[in-house]
């Protein structure tokens, strides 16, 4: 586990609705130098999917938890219970585990400040950062807590993530557009590979290659 | 406020083998770009080159130039003897004819060097020459007729000496200037119209410098011997 302390579990809904939010997440969690992992990165399908969430938030040291959708899902009508039950999971790992598990450290995000208070009161008395549905301010929201959570210096500003991260959206969506491939549709690893070389290369050169 | 910078690092379960989308459009984008930054160089380059080549001499004239420059310069003394013979010789014709060859000959081959070598062995002032030299200045001296008696006595001396036309067929013998050589000249005259002022002072540099000059020297210092022997006789 010698990368637990880069590895972040991303806990958000996977949904068209919200991709804007969880692309800007990832993007940020690289940008600050760390590692997003989720569910969605699962092939292997002798495993259950509880199994490797365990597994997955067993490597994590820190957890970004988005509650902000938990309306009743469109086709089912029903609510989606997966956020709050990986929360739960995370914070169980953190009080009973042992070892470095007890380092855990997780930021809840929620869409207004004290909704949550209305559907698990029993986060009453932490600090939930709300982000409004916004790009910028979900950025500037997780990137400010891993600064502070892992006492970083090399965590770029709010301010120059956010910029990198439209000036990348606009590259991929024209490079994807220029060659027939579907954004919506990319594989999560896929997604984080291409975040990961463009920062790269628009780190190690003067001029960025891409305009 | 950045410190220094972060890593950034690939999710571990990343296929490496396997170029992103952005990836393979940065190659792409750098590769138009050196392109393009290729074409203009290349465009530059051509306009140097030719600038280069109505402006700066060819490799060949460079080349002919550095070796005009490693050749040996006459020594005052050598100017001042081949002045001296010079005038002594002026009303002589096979003297001014074999000035003539030399002044025409190409560069001394190996075979011609070691030839001028050995005569300059065998011609080395001696105790006797220097007393003829001496001889010599006192017949220029007294009046315009014995001047003239003197050369013509040196003339003569050297029409009819063995040595000194055995030693002018060695001359003769010598290579001619190449063909190529002339081409060279010419073609260099023609690349070089711009600074044809400095390859007519190279080229007179060439002739004034040249190993020619030392040869003649050599070869009227063994023509004064040659009367002197003839005198001796």
């Amino acid at each position: 586990m010698s990368n637990y302390s880069n590895q972040v579990f991303i806990n958000c809904p996977f949904d068209d609705e919200y991709l804007t939010m969880f692309r800007a997440i990832i993007f940020t969690v690289l940008d600050c130098g760390f590692i997003p992992r989720c569910s969605q990165e699962f092939s292997n399908a002798t495993e259950t999917r509880l199994k490797s969430i365990v597994t997955l938030i067993r490597k994590c040291k820190y957890g970004i938890h988005d509650i902000s959708r938990v309306e009743h899902d469109r086709n089912t009508k029903l609510p989606r219970f997966n956020m709050p039950f990986e929360l739960g999971l995370f914070h169980g790992a953190k009080v009973f585990g042992s070892g470095q598990i007890r380092s855990k450290a997780c930021v809840i995000l929620e869409k207004e400040k004290y909704r949550y208070q209305k559907f698990i009161s029993d986060l009453a008395g932490i600090d939930i950062k709300s982000h409004n549905n916004s790009t910028q301010e979900v950025i500037f929201e997780v990137r400010n807590w891993l600064s502070t959570a892992s006492k970083r210096r090399t965590v770029p500003d709010a301010n120059k993530i956010f910029s990198r991260y439209k000036k990348f959206k606009k590259n991929f969506k024209t490079t994807c557009s220029d060659r027939s491939i579907d954004i919506n549709n990319m594989p999560f690893i896929e997604f984080t590979k291409n975040i990961s070389d463009w920062l790269k290369i628009n780190q190690n050169i003067i001029e960025p290659l891409f305009h | 406020m950045e410190s220094e910078k972060r890593k950034v690092k690939y999710h571990p379960n990343v296929h490496f083998q396997e170029d992103s989308i952005i990836l393979k459009e940065a190659i792409l984008s750098a590769f138009k770009e050196f392109k393009k930054k290729s074409r203009s160089l290349e465009k530059a380059t051509k306009a140097i080159e030719e600038i280069a080549e109505e402006t700066r001499p060819s490799k060949t004239f460079l080349k002919y130039i550095d070796e005009i420059e490693k050749l040996p310069k006459p020594s005052e003394k050598a100017t001042k003897a081949i002045e001296e013979i010079v005038e002594a010789a002026r009303s002589s014709k096979t003297f001014l004819k074999y000035l003539d060859e030399i002044k025409k000959l190409p560069k001394p081959s190996e075979k011609a060097t070691k030839a001028i070598e050995e005569i300059a062995e065998e011609t080395r002032p001696s105790k006797t020459f220097l007393k003829y030299l001496d001889e010599i200045k006192k017949l220029y001296e007294p009046s315009e007729e014995a001047t003239k008696a003197a050369i013509e006595e040196i003339a003569e001396a050297a029409r009819f000496s063995k040595v000194f036309l055995k030693h002018l067929k060695n001359i003769k013998d010598l290579p001619k200037p190449s063909e190529k050589t002339v081409e060279d000249i010419e073609k260099l005259a023609e690349l070089n119209k711009s600074s044809k002022k400095e390859i007519l002072k190279n080229i007179n540099a060439y002739i004034e410098n040249s190993k020619f000059l030392n040869e003649t020297l050599l070869r009227a210092d063994q023509l004064k011997q040659i009367i002197e022997e003839h005198r001796n006789e």
